[in-house]
């Protein structure tokens, strides 16, 4: 797996699906990539796999604690979602969490700034 | 940027760092720690850095140079001179294209005078699409050892490095490093 995979990788079971067992790709382009950068849009997913690996050991209490004050449930795959989650990650007391928010909004806005310039196309769910 | 010429030593290009490397040093939680009491957003500090890039950028002859804060899944650019586009506007860029993250990895200055000949860096949208085409950077190493960014410049043309830019590079980010510890809380 390439680097770019593994920073960017979203396990299968942080993914949406719905009601039918398919995979939502197209809520708010959650799921698209800009292809000549290979740059996928960061979701709520990245944000957990992320925290995942920076505080192993306080995962669940960071992260469920997270989910508390930003409303949502951690499956999202919505911009809104992202938003209020890297809002509150921000603002947290917690420097690791300040700095993991601070790095995924630079993925966001880098997506945004690529997107509006360059093709994008949806991603291939996985097998 | 000083002219290599004969007699001159020509700094060679230098290893990447490896994946595992990379990801090891990126999510190194004491860095991170370490730059998150940076007050990286103070105008003052940018202000000062910015200052500091053009000085290198003009020292060396290159069209762009950079300060740069590497975390764990992109790149903060708190300090540039002739940066524009959209990794102005963004702010960064992911740490994946990141050339920095290779002098933060290993701590050692890292050199590529050749992007589109660089194995590690020739497949790099920076490169490909962006365009850029040669590299230096420094590592900013903090009084505890960790290595928060580095100082760079980076050529819209393939290029040779001499050791003489590579002291000024240095002098530079010793400058870059004091100043964002005296804005560290």
């Amino acid at each position: 797996m390439t680097l770019a995979a593994k920073l960017a990788h979203v396990p299968a079971q942080n993914q949406m699906t719905g009601s039918d067992g398919t995979q939502n790709l197209t809520d708010d382009g959650a799921r698209r990539t800009v292809t000549r950068y290979d740059l996928a849009r960061p979701t709520v997913g990245h944000v957990r796999q992320s925290l995942e690996r920076l505080v192993p050991e306080d995962f669940d209490s960071v992260w469920n604690g997270l989910l508390e004050e930003s409303g949502i449930h951690g499956f999202e795959q919505d911009r809104e979602s992202l938003e209020r989650l890297l809002t509150v990650m921000t603002l947290s007391v917690h420097p690791i969490t300040a700095i993991c928010a601070r790095a995924q909004a630079v993925r966001l806005a880098s997506f945004d700034h690529l997107s509006a310039n360059h093709p994008t196309a949806e991603v291939e769910p996985p097998p | 940027m000083n002219e290599p010429s004969l007699g001159t030593t020509v700094a060679p290009a230098t290893p990447a760092a490896t994946p595992a490397e990379l990801i090891a040093a990126l999510t190194d939680t004491d860095r991170l720690r370490e730059i998150g009491r940076v007050d990286f957003a103070h105008p003052a500090l940018k202000a000062q850095l910015d200052a500091i890039t053009a000085r290198t950028a003009s020292e060396l002859g290159l069209p762009i140079s950079l300060v740069t804060l590497v975390l764990d899944t992109a790149q903060l650019v708190v300090g540039s001179h002739g940066l524009d586009g959209w990794i102005s506007a963004a702010g960064g860029t992911p740490a994946e294209w990141s050339f920095c993250a290779h002098a933060v990895a290993s701590g050692e200055v890292y050199v590529v005078p050749d992007s589109a000949q660089d194995p590690v860096q020739r497949d790099n949208p920076l490169v490909t699409v962006d365009g850029i085409a040669s590299y230096a950077g420094v590592p900013l190493v903090s009084a505890s050892g960790h290595v928060l960014g580095a100082h760079c410049v980076i050529g819209a043309e393939a290029q040779d490095f001499s050791a003489a830019d590579l002291d000024a590079l240095a002098r530079a980010g010793d400058e870059v490093m004091a100043l964002l510890a005296e804005y560290a809380h």
